[in-house]
């Protein structure tokens, strides 16, 4: 049996040194209700990312779509500057209107806007791996996905980005 | 690659072993996303037999399966962050395994590309299903918790809910019904064969053996080996002869598979 800082051990990215332990931790739930806005309590949405590093936990799972823009701010509150080893994975290709849908954010410029809405709100240089979404929640989209990568792939050129992942549904 | 994975939604299986050959990881979210409530239960149960919560017993089973599936459970609360983190020290025993697995069985890969509606196709399936049917104890002619359910859920979706449970009831002498795991379920005699729910902007409608049901309305919905919903949304048209068709189908097939089977 293994112990509980193992955290279901580790995945070493490919390609990467980055080694993410299997058992991680995801921002969505940290905005306010409907990944909308402020949550009821900073506090215990701070104390929640710090002891979840604290525990072990080097994957934390984001997106500058959550909130919008407040998910990012509260980890860069509670875990700035960030330790060795964390790895925050982030997402581009969504965005949010006013009534707190969700649309695809799939154009050039929608894709380089949110690579700097991540760095600017998460207070780094460089996002260490960033995914693309690409589907709905429940039903897959048609269309190309090659011009978004192609995208991010210029935006790594320019050192915005450790680690392009492939498509998020 | 992210995607909605877990026990019960297994259409990926076959796409997470070809990842994990080349040795890229794969993120399921929603681990307890689209269970039926049967699912729920045998989840649950398993959860019990191992002193565990059922978010627990899913994210070790996620651990489990297969070395690149990498978790990104989310909370906001400190406890729930400690039992997320906790169900990585769990260790399901093989038996455990084999019934979640049982769980999932029909929403794996292959069973999800077709719903052919032909004949053949369902007597093949009736021949290989006979030992699965579910069978519900307690079914009753009339559950007091669920004419409760109907007060409760008094709003536009429950009166939704409420007409179309009332078509079920009236199918035949030997409808009987029982609230299972927060759902009105109508049975023939312990068979379920149909249920509805209430969701924040919807109803569904649901039949357990809704694949082999015919749906030349396309009303159906789900890519399970069995069961199959009805989408209702309050000021959207619905095809209510197409759908007391299905539910007079679904009545009768389960009448077939009881006296065949």
């Amino acid at each position: 049996m293994a112990k509980q800082t193992e955290l279901g051990g580790e995945f070493k990215l490919p390609g990467t040194s980055m080694a993410l332990k299997r058992m991680g931790y995801g921002a969505m739930q940290l905005a306010g209700p409907q990944v909308w806005g402020p949550p009821r309590d900073m506090d215990g949405a701070i104390g929640v990312l710090q002891e979840a590093v604290a525990t072990g936990v080097n994957h934390i799972d984001t997106s500058d779509f959550y909130g919008p823009h407040v998910t990012n701010q509260i980890i860069k509150k509670a875990l700035h500057p960030y330790p060795n080893g964390l790895v925050i994975v982030t997402k581009v290709g969504a965005r949010r209107g006013e009534d707190k849908s969700w649309s695809h954010a799939l154009s050039r410029q929608e894709l380089i806007d949110g690579v700097h809405d991540n760095l600017r709100n998460l207070g780094l240089d460089k996002l260490d791996v960033v995914n693309l979404r690409v589907g709905g929640f429940s039903e897959p989209s048609e269309g190309s996905i090659e011009e978004p990568l192609t995208v991010l792939a210029e935006l790594k050129g320019q050192g915005l980005i450790r680690h392009q992942s492939s498509a998020v549904s | 690659m992210q995607n909605f994975y877990n026990v019960a939604q297994r259409h990926d299986d076959g796409f997470i072993e070809d990842l994990a050959k080349q040795d890229i990881a794969y993120v399921p979210f929603f681990p307890l996303g689209g269970f039926s409530p049967l699912q729920s239960s045998a989840l649950d149960a398993a959860a019990a037999s191992l002193q565990a919560t059922p978010m627990q017993i899913a994210l070790a089973w996620l651990l489990q399966r297969s070395g690149n599936i990498l978790l990104i459970p989310g909370t906001s609360s400190i406890g729930h962050l400690r039992e997320n983190l906790t169900a990585a020290t769990l260790h399901l025993p093989s038996e455990t395994i084999a019934n979640l697995d049982l769980i999932g069985r029909g929403s794996g890969q292959g069973s999800a590309a077709a719903t052919p509606h032909s004949y053949a196709h369902v007597a093949e399936r009736r021949a290989t299903m006979r030992t699965d049917l579910l069978r519900f104890d307690g079914a009753v002619e009339r559950d007091p918790a669920i004419d409760a359910w109907m007060k409760e859920h008094a709003g536009e979706l429950g009166a939704i809910a409420h007409q179309w449970f009332e078509v079920m009831r009236k199918c035949g002498d030997e409808v009987r019904e029982l609230l299972h795991d927060g759902c009105p379920v109508a049975c023939l005699g312990d068979v379920p064969f149909g249920y509805v729910n209430v969701f924040t902007s919807h109803v569904n409608v649901g039949f357990f053996q809704g694949a082999a049901l015919p749906d030349p309305a396309g009303l159906l919905q789900g890519a399970g080996k069995f069961m199959r919903h009805v989408k209702l949304r309050p000021g959207t048209a619905i095809n209510a002869a197409a759908l007391s068709r299905l539910i007079d189908t679904a009545y009768t097939d389960i009448k077939a598979r009881v006296e065949n089977g």
